[in-house]
């Protein structure tokens, strides 16, 4: 691969302008973590994620705002996950991750330069079914549901200060989600069309004085693959995200939240032998709406390691 | 009849004599402070608790908002957006006698009417 490709590469994962996605909230991140297909029966998935996100633009409906205070707020998220195919029509997995910081940035005179938090996420499982019998042929349809239990931090201090509830680790709720997958290679096997929706419920957390619950969340995404080789294959999503509203105490709508967003995410990924696949994906906002005023993301960067084994084909060529 | 009044004094007396131990000395939250308690979003206040003891501990809550340590007593608070409403400051101040708590109230409005 010469250089004028790579760069296109990183161009394509890089550059957005005026961009936005899911803000920078409680919790994990929202959303699938770029791999949806199915395992085949007695298959192990190990996966690694590096996420990198920075939110830096405040919103009023659909423009840019100007507040005070607040410069910008990121956060760096490692998560490791495993999945296996349990049997032909199901797959489970599972999913913890580890904030190394979660900040924000203050603008001068605030007494602190930033506001900054790190620990463990929520943990995530899920049951995925496969009611074809077409898996990794040409169709695949999956059904899933999930939960995410918050195990993380959900009381980070700085100096005796408990950090606001947007940069803890933890949502500090409990979550249900469940989603539908559907793909389809084309005849020449060169192109994969997919579709994905995602659901989210969060139950109302009820922790001392914060009583709150987060608005349900809703992903559509739809794209095309190309599969340039055995190795190489590219794949090019159009996603909308709906957040409904939050609730705090005595059922008060939270005036500012919720939201409408648009994006694209651009996914590379490399095949290596023995399983072996490296990832690497990007979410760029291209349009958003959000009721009231929030802060807005930027972009989002994740870079996915995971090897798949199937263990009946590694006893067969063992024997053989 | 004089005798009764003298043992009657020697009682008060000895009373007043005792001496003066308040439990309090050891920890006290008296009061916990705000510049303001209605404020607008992104506006900021200072909130500062007097305490009385030794080796005292703050630690710091709030439900909705932001806050910093700006030194041992006292905290700046401010609220985004979506922390309009009534919202709670809690500080707990603690030592070896044990901890207490205080909370004041704090109300966002918007600041534009949005």
């Amino acid at each position: 691969m010469d250089f004028k490709v790579l760069f296109t590469i990183l161009a394509f994962f890089f550059v957005a302008e005026n961009g936005f996605s899911q803000c920078c909230s409680a919790g994990n991140p929202l959303g699938s973590n770029g791999i949806n297909d199915g395992l085949p029966e007695r298959e192990w998935q190990f996966l690694a994620s590096y996420k990198h996100s920075l939110s830096k633009e405040y919103f009023h409906k659909d423009h840019q705002i100007e507040v005070p205070l607040v410069e910008n707020s990121y956060y760096d998220y490692q998560s490791l996950s495993v999945a296996y195919g349990i049997l032909k029509w199901m797959n489970v997995s599972a999913e913890i991750g580890y904030f190394y910081n979660k900040t924000q940035i203050l603008k001068s005179g605030q007494g602190n330069d930033e506001i900054r938090a790190h620990g463990l996420g929520d943990l995530g499982i899920n049951i995925r079914f496969l009611p074809f019998k077409t898996l990794r042929t040409t169709s695949q349809l999956i059904v899933s549901g999930g939960i995410r239990i918050p195990v993380g931090e959900f009381n980070e201090q700085i100096d005796g200060v408990t950090v606001p509830v947007s940069l803890q680790p933890s949502s500090g709720a409990l979550k249900i989600n469940a989603s539908l997958y559907y793909s389809i290679l084309t005849t020449n096997w060169k192109f994969l069309v997919n579709s994905f929706a995602l659901y989210e419920y969060s139950n109302t957390i009820e922790k001392g004085y914060f009583i709150y619950k987060y608005g349900d969340f809703l992903q559509l995404s739809s794209g095309l693959q190309y599969n340039l080789n055995r190795q190489l294959t590219f794949l090019l999503n159009f996603k909308y995200e709906w957040r409904g509203q939050d609730q705090r105490e005595n059922d008060e709508i939270v005036e500012s939240s919720g939201s409408h967003l648009i994006l694209i995410n651009p996914q590379i990924t490399y095949n290596f032998k023995r399983g072996w696949s490296i990832m690497l994906l990007s979410d760029l906002p291209v349009y958003k709406y959000v009721y009231g005023e929030q802060l807005t993301n930027s972009y989002a960067v994740q870079l996915s390691l995971y090897k798949r084994i199937n263990i009946i084909k590694s006893k067969i060529e063992i024997l053989h | 009849m004089i005798l009764l009044l003298a043992i009657l004094m020697f009682a008060c007396n000895k009373e007043d004599d005792s001496p003066n131990v308040n439990p309090s000395d050891k920890l006290a939250l008296d009061s916990l402070i705000a510049t303001k308690k209605h404020i607008v979003i992104w506006e900021q206040i200072t909130v500062k608790a007097f305490a009385r003891g030794e080796n005292l501990k703050f630690e710091w809550y709030t439900n909705h908002g932001s806050m910093v340590a700006l030194d041992s007593v006292a905290v700046l608070y401010w609220a985004c957006p979506s922390c309009e409403g009534l919202n709670i400051i809690e500080c707990t101040v603690s030592n070896d006698y044990g901890s207490l708590s205080d909370t004041v109230m704090i109300q966002v409005d918007p600041e534009n009417g949005l």
